[in-house]
């Protein structure tokens, strides 16, 4: 019986640590910790932030992103020209220096899944495949946190975890 | 030079400076901000009257929401990215607020009334808060109401997707239980901030 347990939750903390790995390997560009956030029914539109470190000596671009999940994926920059927000596809891609890290986050730039083809729920992972001018392509999930989640380092928001219900009337679906 | 000419070239000249005066007259310039320890304050006169309707369906005017004090902010649900941060900081200005937040209704208007009907501003707005209140309405009451409110939005077209954005101002308002704008926010003002803006109105 104490087998059973122990070996279930071994089962339980393998299956859950699969399934939110949050660093992905590819070249010399590590990935990490790529999330988005919850939507409605209604929208047609999510997002995908994540981090992007070049450890090696050459300057790569993240140049395009498709999805299953979305009809297009877009590069999109958030810039502030005055008080007016604007949103900016990002033709010649993301750099990535040389050394570095490039972090995708709200407000800045970030992927936009255009045409969500159904809501996108707290708890759940975005496949998306990422293609980079020199390191080529590779597929990361991204695990999706509260609608108005500021991603896994998120300070702010209260019940900012994918599971845990926060009194803000966030509703589970 | 003919006289027909003249009198052209006088009226391009006018129509020119009252295109710019326009242009003016519909945002918000920095000259026209000050800060203060109440938050930005504006010499520009703002608000008033509106006609829309909730999330709910039902035909609201700026009438139901006086007695309260109100954060109104512009935004569409199409938008990813600053809107969700901007819900969630509202949202959390309300947690800051704890009990003193049931005297400040905090109100989403659409500028994507397009796409935004009250179904589905309201399956978006209560992933945020269940007391953000949405509000649509027809093309012109949306536009009546931003120019109100100096706001700014264009629909900006991509020719490599189908879908459309918005480009708009990004302000929040505080407008005071008598319907008058007494602060004004930009994108990004922490959340406590602007707690504390509404709490020392709330002092008098």
């Amino acid at each position: 019986m104490f087998l059973k347990i122990l070996f279930s939750f071994i089962m339980i903390a393998f299956i859950h640590s699969s399934a939110v790995a949050s660093e992905f390997q590819l070249g010399n560009l590590t990935i990490s910790d790529p999330w988005s956030r919850a939507t409605s029914s209604h929208q047609m539109s999510g997002v995908v932030y994540l981090r992007i470190l070049n450890s090696g000596n050459q300057t790569d671009r993240l140049i395009k992103a498709v999805s299953i999940h979305s009809e297009k994926v877009t590069l999109h920059d958030m810039i502030l020209d005055g008080d007016i927000m604007k949103m900016q596809s990002i033709k010649n891609g993301v750099e990535i220096p040389a050394n570095s890290e490039v972090e995708l986050k709200p407000g800045a730039k970030h992927i936009m899944l255009m045409g969500l083809k159904r809501r996108l729920d707290r708890g759940q992972t975005v496949s998306v495949t990422l293609h980079f001018q020199h390191a080529g392509m590779t597929e990361i999930k991204a695990l999706v946190f509260d609608a108005g989640s500021r991603g896994p380092k998120g300070k702010n928001l209260k019940g900012n975890m994918p599971g845990n219900n926060s009194k803000n009337g966030h509703k589970s679906h | 030079m003919k006289k027909s000419t003249r009198i052209g070239l006088i009226l391009a000249i006018i129509l020119v400076a009252a295109l710019a005066a326009l242009a003016e007259w519909l945002v918000i310039r920095d000259d026209d901000i000050t800060k203060n320890p109440n938050g930005l304050i504006t010499s520009v006169k703002m608000g008033g009257a509106f006609n829309l309707i909730d999330h709910k369906g039902n035909t609201v005017t700026e009438k139901n929401f006086l007695g309260n004090y109100v954060l109104v902010f512009f935004g569409y649900t199409f938008c990813p990215d600053v809107c969700p941060t901007a819900l969630a900081d509202v949202a959390l200005v309300l947690d800051e607020l704890g009990r003193d937040s049931m005297a400040v209704t905090p109100i989403m208007i659409t500028i994507d009334p397009k796409r935004d009907k009250p179904d589905v501003l309201s399956e978006y707005i209560t992933l945020f808060h269940d007391r953000i209140i949405g509000l649509t309405g027809t093309e012109k009451q949306i536009k009546e109401v931003a120019e109100k409110y100096r706001v700014f939005y264009r629909r900006v077209d991509d020719q490599e997707y189908s879908f459309y954005l918005m480009d708009h101002t990004s302000f929040i308002y505080l407008v005071d239980p008598k319907g008058t704008v007494i602060s004004l926010f930009r994108y990004g003002t922490p959340p406590s901030e602007i707690a504390d803006t509404i709490r020392k109105h709330m002092k008098g």
